[in-house]
């Protein structure tokens, strides 16, 4: 959440390099082509991340008109993963086990049979629940060429930074007080000055 | 150095800013004339985390109250600990911004905007992203006033003496306690480098 309403919680990032002329048809095709895609129980993969227009964290399809407020582009980053229970995994998995060894007559099972019964309660345990789902906006002032995410936390910046240079082929450099120096339009002489400052030292315990 | 080194290594920057601004503060009984002609009152609010520099496991955190005037957070900055967040509160032109901003990264967050007058969503999306852009580039007036100062030799020869007296003082600070701006006005560490190296270079051999 928050672009839209709710709490300004939220990280700056810097866009380095320019916008390809043509980037109108360019983003809404490369954000399509990085549209959020429903989980199902039978998929390998547990975890599901993409885009989706802001506010509206259940519509995938996502147009110019639904990303392209002036000269913001808006949108949702959705995670939805299924998290089943290891506790919950364990004791299903342990007594689907018994199970079939007495209906196979066997006495001790292989590590691809147990493999291949864990796989099956894992999907049986995901088609009876929903998806937990994340989502976390977006703002680009692509005239300021500054980004707005609604987190910090670490790891979800980290997987937004990379998903986004995916999606748009832009880098991005979070602000920290480095970045934000260079940004602020040092020239070359401060950049160097701003290379060679130690800590200072605010109280002497020598003394 | 490489990005990341330059990023991990200059981090000590974000602490510095905030001491300064907690000296200047001071100083001028919150109020600043930022670059571009503005004036605007800055306080620190009632949150405020000293750390131990390199030692994250000495804190100091506070809250309620108006812990940057609390003789418990003069004493842990007597202990050599420095700012790692703090809750300031902004105002310019009436109007009021108040946030919590981490030194390591500058990044803000529980920021309350003033008011929105917009009554439409699209609208107040607008509005609230101006009002964003307002108070980053008041911080970015202040983080640029901070860096002359602190990329320059005016840094250790004046201003640093200045908040090191302040730090062991039990006096509240007065402007006169500020240095004054032409002692500020001072060339770059950079430069002052550069020239010590060429007069090394130009010294004859013994």
């Amino acid at each position: 959440m928050g672009a839209i309403s709710g709490t300004l919680s939220y990280k700056v990032f810097y866009v380095q390099g320019e916008l390809p002329a043509d980037w109108q048809d360019s983003f809404v095709q490369a954000v399509e082509k990085h549209g959020f895609e429903e989980l199902e129980p039978d998929d390998d993969d547990d975890d599901s991340v993409g885009w989706v227009v802001v506010d509206r964290p259940l519509q995938t399809q996502i147009d110019l008109h639904a990303m392209l407020f002036d000269h913001f582009i808006n949108l949702s980053l959705r995670q939805d993963r299924y998290a089943v229970p290891s506790g919950l995994l364990n004791a299903h998995f342990e007594e689907a086990v018994r199970e079939y060894m007495l209906e196979n007559n066997k006495r001790k099972l292989s590590k691809f049979e147990k493999e291949d019964i864990k796989e099956m309660v894992k999907r049986r345990l995901k088609e009876k629940q929903y998806p937990r789902m994340r989502i976390t906006d977006m703002s680009w002032d692509i005239q300021r060429g500054q980004v707005r995410f609604w987190s910090h936390s670490n790891k979800t910046c980290e997987l937004f930074q990379g998903f986004f240079e995916d999606t748009f082929g832009l880098q991005i450099l979070p602000a920290n007080p480095y970045i934000n120096a260079v940004e602020a339009g040092l020239t070359e002489d401060d950049i160097e000055a701003l290379k060679m400052v130690e800590p200072s030292i605010f109280v002497d315990e020598t003394i | 150095m490489d990005l990341i080194d330059l990023i991990n290594s200059r981090s000590f920057l974000g602490s510095e800013l905030l001491m300064w601004l907690w000296f200047k503060a001071e100083c001028f009984d919150g109020v600043f004339n930022i670059q571009g002609g503005d004036r605007i009152e800055l306080s620190f609010d009632d949150q405020l985390t000293l750390e131990a520099y390199l030692a994250e496991t000495e804190r100091n955190s506070f809250r309620g109250g108006s812990p940057a005037h609390s003789p418990e957070a003069k004493t842990a900055l007597r202990e050599g600990k420095r700012v790692q967040s703090a809750k300031l509160c902004i105002i310019k032109e009436g109007r009021e911004w108040t946030f919590r901003i981490k030194a390591e990264t500058l990044g803000l967050s529980g920021v309350k905007i003033p008011s929105l007058l917009s009554k439409e969503e699209d609208e107040q999306f607008y509005e609230r992203m101006y009002l964003l852009d307002e108070l980053e580039e008041i911080l970015d007036a202040l983080y640029r006033e901070f860096l002359e100062i602190r990329l320059s030799t005016a840094w250790q020869e004046v201003m640093l003496p200045a908040m090191q007296a302040w730090i062991k003082s039990d006096e509240l600070m007065k402007p006169a306690n500020y240095p004054e701006a032409d002692t500020l006005k001072a060339p770059l560490i950079s430069a002052k480098a550069g020239a010590k190296a060429k007069a090394v270079e130009a010294a004859p051999a013994e």
